[in-house]
């Protein structure tokens, strides 16, 4: 790692203990729910991290009307080196054989901005948007919903088209799914 | 930003000396009259602080200059950037178009705080993302251009959807090379980006509503670009030191027309927030010049640049215009199940009522697809839909597939998706199912290809085919369980 980069994350940390209230959401969050908690600390890189989501409330129909959607919420991330790469979500219905997770399968929902946490006064958490991953998985699975997500670490690759290794990895403090109405 | 004009005081004013021009000093001094010694007059009336009027009477009319994919440049136009980074990189990081200073307006760890450093990546900014780089992007560009001496130098752009690796003039590691930066090893040894990144950016492109697609693009393959180069791209307070930086956002304003040529009801915003958000840059003279959101809308007619691959100005077409009247021709009145991988239904025993009616009250056969005035549409209706299973991939609609033939969407038989979760119109779709209501597809180009009449409709067949998931050219299996109460087919008419 180079100075400037230590010297980037010493910054990311200490922004962490500061004036985080500044940075609150802007969007107002009139109305909330909670579908699933996760508190406990847990870590994703190569080797993907693996949330089992046990919803503990049915979510409310999703529609145009209300628009309503459903986001992950992952608190507190942490990276122990630069990632060289890009830490990609995935939802599916099923637990699945990691290797076999790609970008081009309906399953992914998208990639995680740690780029924007380095702003000052920026809040420490990352949000995604999953209600198009979740939505059908809902509808099948009528009283309350069970869901895994992925968040693996894939790496740029060499100039002969290998995944080069990363020793870093991503820590959170907590994770939660949220239905919000805007 | 409140405190702009008292923050520039006093660094800006000795930099905006206005210098009369030669021709006027002698209207000035008198006719004929050679001063005595050389007088220098500030102009009282320059401002500290030009607004896009006073910019655009400074510098004249502009040629329309065009940004290049990055893989088509020349040798001389790659020179000529090096050039005006080296000139950037030279000054002193107090001016205002050095290298060091445009940085920091980004962001920045030095503590000096000069005016409109670390201005970017508000936390209640998010909104204007994309227009904010827009201008210092542009801005820079102006800089870069003067520096370089060539009049029509402009940043070019890395498309990420046709080459995943960075053009070799920013990995040259040779001493001097002012395009170099240390970034991720394998990046700059001609390493590819993740190919998720593509995936990403088309999510994006996907998404309608401007501040939603600005938001996935910015917190998603935006950010993950960042973080995958390393280095200084992976921080705000050091990103744009990398020379990369600038053409990764050329990029990220060209997916911005690139998003607005896709229409389908894709715009840019309206609300007066956005418009009148005023944002602060300094031009290629150090003068800071104050743009508007509503400055920076049309880049061609405003800002006189344009992207090689897109035209100069973007138009839609106008929406579908409102159906004017629907009149049901025939409807299939038992529930229609498809349980496994395809499915056909035929309307012979259905009524053909509608069909009567609307050739005896009509007196033609045939459709008026082609009306200019008034053009009529066929559409398929399905009405109490109700999935059990969802397919992993998409229904495709048949109309009139022979027997036995394999379905392919490029077919004149194809009439369209039964998709479910598409992203533009899957809330509805989602309440459409939890309410037993309905969809519909636009049958009309397969009713003109098959060339239908009104009354063959009683021999129409649907065929229903659950597509799997093309994986790297294989398509994965896929079925489905999915029930339709009614099926209508019904002739709407348009007003053009
Ligand atoms: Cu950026």
């Amino acid at each position: 790692m180079t100075w400037s980069l230590q010297l980037l994350f010493a910054t990311l940390l200490l922004l962490n203990c500061s004036d985080t209230r500044q940075a609150a959401d802007n969007r107002v969050l009139t109305d909330s729910v909670v579908l699933f908690k996760k508190d406990s600390a847990f870590t994703a890189g190569e080797v993907p991290a693996l949330i089992k989501c046990n919803l503990v409330k049915k979510p409310f129909t999703v529609s145009t009307e209300d628009n309503s959607r459903i986001l992950l919420m992952l608190d507190n991330p942490v990276l122990t080196a630069p990632a060289e790469g890009v830490y990609e979500v995935y939802v599916t219905g099923v637990q699945q054989d990691v290797t076999m997770l790609a970008a081009d399968q309906k399953s992914f929902a998208g990639l995680l901005d740690l780029y924007s946490l380095t702003a000052p006064g920026v809040k420490q958490q990352l949000e995604l948007d999953i209600t198009e991953k979740v939505n059908p998985l809902f509808y099948q699975q009528k009283a309350y919903p069970v869901f895994y997500i992925y968040i693996r670490l894939t790496t740029v690759q060499d100039a002969n088209k290998k995944n080069v290794p990363n020793p870093g990895s991503l820590h959170f403090s907590s994770a939660a799914i949220l239905q919000v109405k805007n | 930003m409140k405190n702009f004009p008292l923050i520039f005081g006093g660094l800006i004013f000795g930099i905006l000396l206005f210098f009369v021009p030669s021709g006027r000093k002698e209207a000035v001094t008198g006719k004929n009259k050679r001063p005595a010694v050389n007088i220098i007059e500030c102009n009282p009336a320059a401002p500290l602080l030009l607004n896009v009027t006073s910019f655009k009477s400074r510098y004249g009319l502009e040629p329309m200059r065009v940004r290049k994919n990055i893989d088509l440049l020349t040798q001389a136009e790659i020179n000529a950037i090096k050039v005006g980074v080296i000139k950037m990189k030279a000054l002193p990081y107090t001016n205002p178009t050095s290298w060091t200073y445009q940085s920091a307006i980004h962001g920045t760890l030095l503590t000096d705080n000069l005016p409109l450093w670390n201005s970017c990546h508000k936390p209640t900014e998010a909104n204007f993302f994309l227009a904010w780089h827009r201008m210092f992007v542009y801005f820079f560009e102006r800089i870069l251009r003067s520096k370089s001496g060539r009049a029509n130098l402009t940043i070019p752009y890395w498309d990420y959807q046709t080459n995943l690796v960075m053009h070799p003039a920013f990995r040259d590691n040779s001493p001097g090379n002012p395009l170099y930066n240390v970034r991720t090893a394998a990046i700059n040894a001609g390493g590819a980006l993740p190919s998720s990144i593509q995936t990403a950016f088309n999510n994006s492109l996907d998404i309608i509503p401007y501040y939603t697609f600005q938001s996935n693009l910015n917190t998603g393959p935006h950010g993950s670009v960042h973080t995958a180069i390393s280095g200084d791209m992976a921080g705000v307070t050091t990103a744009a030191k990398d020379p990369i930086f600038w053409v990764h956002h050329s990029e990220i304003d060209r997916l911005w027309e690139v998003w607005r040529s896709k229409c389908a009801g894709r715009a840019n915003p309206i609300d007066t927030t956005w418009l009148n958000k005023t944002y602060t840059f300094f031009d290629e003279n150090g003068t800071p010049v104050a743009l508007k959101g509503s400055d920076v809308v049309e880049i061609s007619t405003q800002l006189n640049y344009k992207y090689d691959d897109l035209p100069a100005v973007i138009t839609c077409p106008a929406a579908r215009p409102a159906t004017v009247s629907r009149q049901t021709l025939i409807t299939k009145e038992a529930p229609v199940e498809l349980r496994g991988k395809k499915q056909n239904t035929n309307f012979t025993r259905e009524s053909a009522e509608g069909l009567e009616t609307f050739v005896s009250t009509k007196h033609r056969n045939t459709f008026n697809f082609a009306n200019s005035v008034t053009p009529e549409r066929l559409t398929i209706t399905f009405e109490g839909l109700r999935i059990e299973q969802m397919p992993e991939g998409v229904i495709e609609v048949y109309l009139n597939l022979p027997a036995g033939q394999t379905p392919v969407a490029s077919s004149k038989y194809f009439v369209g998706l039964l998709d479910l979760f598409s992203a533009e119109h899957h809330n509805n779709h989602y309440a459409a199912v939890q309410n037993e209501d309905q969809t519909e597809i636009d049958a009309t180009k397969a009713a003109r290809a098959l060339g239908l009449t009104v009354h063959s409709l009683q021999n129409a067949t649907l065929s229903f085919y659950v597509r799997g998931i093309s994986l790297r050219g294989t398509e994965a299996p896929a079925a489905a369980q999915i029930s339709i109460r009614h099926i209508k087919f019904s002739v709407d008419r348009y007003q053009n």
